[in-house]
């Protein structure tokens, strides 16, 4: 289980600064992220819209729309070299190879226009160097391996004439295809009925059982994160707050914000036996626009335990026990 | 316990279907049925819990509640009267009772209008307040939903997600209304921002006696903001019972396998891998025949593809649509 400590991380990410200019100016919607990823486990970046959890997905395959988005700074790690350097063609070999990604919405990331089959035997074809038939064979076997009924007459179908289930089934053989070292899942379940979802997150997981793939997994809902990931980074307004082992950061929050969001959750575990219902904490506040200025923490305003050296000062990023990150000044106050 | 006080509305063998059209002369070709057979009551004071999956027919029914759409065939009674027999004045009166509050805060709300207008033309229109009063009537209300007396004259657009929603929440309180139809009301919004609305609904019912219909396919909310749950699939409602029976001890296995489904924000428990759902909603515009279930169901017997169960009391107030419960 002992991840982080004997092995190199596959992917590293330092200092990431994200700006977008705009017509109220410049905005950074991610400033100093910094995380790994290590081979074969699950990281979850969770955080509620506007967190900056997309825009660190986008960063990572450089797909931030220029000119109005920009990497000011950072680093971006993938097996020793700095992605961020990459020329066009480095970037085509990367993107779908090496590092693959689902989208939410399966339906506006496949093409209308072409079957699933030519859409998936032209990664092969392009990414290897393979004949046609091959890449074909290749991709029924994986559509097997994700569970699609009828593979070969799957092939000759057209996306609209699947449910948004099968699509993301294709979205993930898709990715998976060139056998990549990671995989960017960005809210893969989110547009999903609930019992579609159960069947897409086992298949995920199955999946990274068999090839050993590790996963970004970037969702809004905490209880995706519960059941599916390794390790989660918690986001709020382009800032990581708290970072750790799932069930370390569930059993024992950090950060306010992490707590807190716990917290207003209506859950189905904890029914108690009276029946009565236990009013849902509320976080007051909305998440700040990137726009705004800030001096101090981030979730100041909204913070149940802040103090003047919060609102001047910006709590550092700091470990408090093995491999659980933190930047609070009040840490040891949660309870 | 049954209620026994006179319920506040009654939907009686509700059906819903459309008409599919195709080629040049837009022939009917098929039906699509989106409420198939639904009956229930709803209490005053009462949430109930409309839960199930994209398809099952959740909103439509909401929408026939308050009078949006037209049933098939099928009756609303509010306090006892059918609401599609109301002529003009009546119907006037009965949309004072029944509101409704959508899903989607941004489209619900017309962007040329500011704040303080939405929430007063209802009220306007129904002359229930005084001209010279309403203002104030308007900031009662912007204060009731924790909205701040300044925001009155903005535009839904400066408005956050969450605001936007409680202002949908005070158009409909104008009235004062006896049931609320909330489809999907917390949906659109962030977990720390749904929180809020969440607990805002359930001081307005308190305070005002209010009854709701809750939809949504979010079952950890509906699991908490409801007394009785009622689940749907395909047009039909399999289960309905108070809300700790449904969650605890589910007699329809489409409610155990939906429950099943559910992930839960416990890392310490596990994701269940077991009795998964396989594959999907069949299409509502064939529905299966017998029971709508029996093509995913993991105990699905020969009787069931033939014969449509009914929805009958199993125990004291527990309703289940299966053959082998």
């Amino acid at each position: 289980m002992n991840k982080a400590s004997n092995k190199q991380p596959i992917l590293s990410i330092k200092n990431l600064r994200v700006i977008f200019s705009g017509e109220f100016g410049e905005a950074a919607a991610i400033n100093d992220v910094s995380f790994d990823l290590f081979p074969k486990e699950t990281l979850a970046v969770v955080g509620e819209s506007g967190c900056g959890k997309t825009v660190t997905a986008l960063s990572i395959l450089r797909l931030i729309q220029s000119p109005q988005g920009k990497i000011e700074k950072g680093l971006i790690e993938f097996e020793g070299k700095n992605i961020l350097k990459f020329d066009t063609r480095s970037l085509y070999r990367l993107r779908g190879n090496k590092i693959s990604m689902i989208f939410q919405e399966p339906m506006t990331s496949l093409n209308p226009v072409l079957t699933i089959g030519r859409q998936l035997t032209e990664v092969l074809i392009f990414h290897q160097n393979i004949t046609e038939k091959e890449a074909k064979n290749k991709t029924i076997e994986m559509l097997q391996l994700v569970q699609i009924p009828d593979p070969k007459n799957c092939l000759k179908q057209y996306p609209h004439q699947l449910s948004g289930g099968m699509r993301q089934r294709i979205m993930i053989a898709m990715a998976l295809l060139c056998d990549p070292k990671v995989l960017i899942a960005d809210e893969p379940t989110t547009a999903l009925d609930v019992t579609i979802q159960a069947q897409i997150l086992d298949l995920m997981l199955e999946i990274q059982e068999k090839l050993g793939t590790a996963i970004i997994l970037i969702t809004h809902d905490l209880a995706v994160v519960a059941n599916t990931a390794d390790r989660v980074v918690v986001m709020y307004a382009g800032k990581i707050v708290e970072e750790g082992k799932v069930k370390e950061i569930y059993n024992n929050p950090r950060h306010p914000y992490t707590h807190g969001l716990l917290k207003s959750l209506p859950r189905l575990d904890n029914l108690n036996e009276n029946n009565k219902k236990i009013r849902l904490t509320e976080m007051p506040g909305i998440v700040p626009s990137i726009y705004t200025k800030r001096i101090g923490c981030t979730f100041a305003p909204r913070c149940p335990l802040v103090t003047e050296r919060c609102r001047i000062e910006e709590p550092p990023f700091k470990s408090v026990s093995n491999e659980h990150r933190t930047a609070c000044f009040e840490w040891e106050n949660i309870n | 316990m049954k209620n026994k006080l006179k319920p506040l509305l009654t939907v009686k063998d509700l059906y819903m279907h459309f008409p599919i059209r195709r080629g040049l002369f837009q022939k009917t070709v098929a039906h699509g049925h989106a409420v198939d057979g639904v009956s229930f009551d709803i209490a005053s004071g009462e949430t109930l819990g409309l839960v199930g999956e994209s398809g099952c027919g959740k909103t439509t029914v909401g929408r026939i509640i308050v009078r949006l759409q037209e049933p098939t065939t099928g009756k609303v009674l509010l306090e006892g009267k059918n609401v599609f027999d109301f002529n003009k004045k009546k119907l006037k009166t009965f949309k004072r009772n029944v509101q409704i509050i959508f899903q989607d805060p941004y489209s619900s709300l017309n962007p040329r209008m500011t704040a303080g207008a939405i929430v007063s033309e209802p009220m306007i229109i129904h002359n229930t307040v005084p001209r010279n009063e309403i203002n104030n009537e308007v900031k009662k209300l912007f204060d009731r939903v924790g909205l701040h007396s300044e925001q009155i004259d903005r535009y839904p657009h400066e408005f956050s997600g969450g605001q936007r929603q409680r202002l949908s929440i005070a158009r409909a309180l104008s009235l004062n209304p006896k049931l609320i139809v909330a489809d999907e009301p917390v949906s659109a919004l962030d977990v720390s921002i749904q929180a809020q609305v969440v607990n805002l609904l359930t001081d307005l019912q308190r305070d005002f006696q209010l009854s709701y219909i809750f939809i949504s396919h979010d079952i950890n909310v509906v699991g908490y903001i409801s007394t009785r749950i009622a689940v749907m699939y395909l047009g039909q409602i399999m289960e309905l019972a108070p809300r700790r029976k449904i969650l605890t001890t589910p007699l329809h296995p489409y409610t155990e396998s939906l429950l099943n489904s559910v992930p839960i924000p416990n890392p310490n428990i596990g994701y269940k891998r077991i009795k998964r759902l396989k594959g999907e909603v069949p299409s509502s515009i064939n529905p299966p025949s017998g029971c709508p279930f029996h093509t995913r169901c993991p105990i699905a017997e020969k009787k069931c593809s033939i014969e449509k169960p009914i929805l009958r009391e199993i125990q004291n107030n527990h309703f289940v649509a299966c053959h082998l419960r």
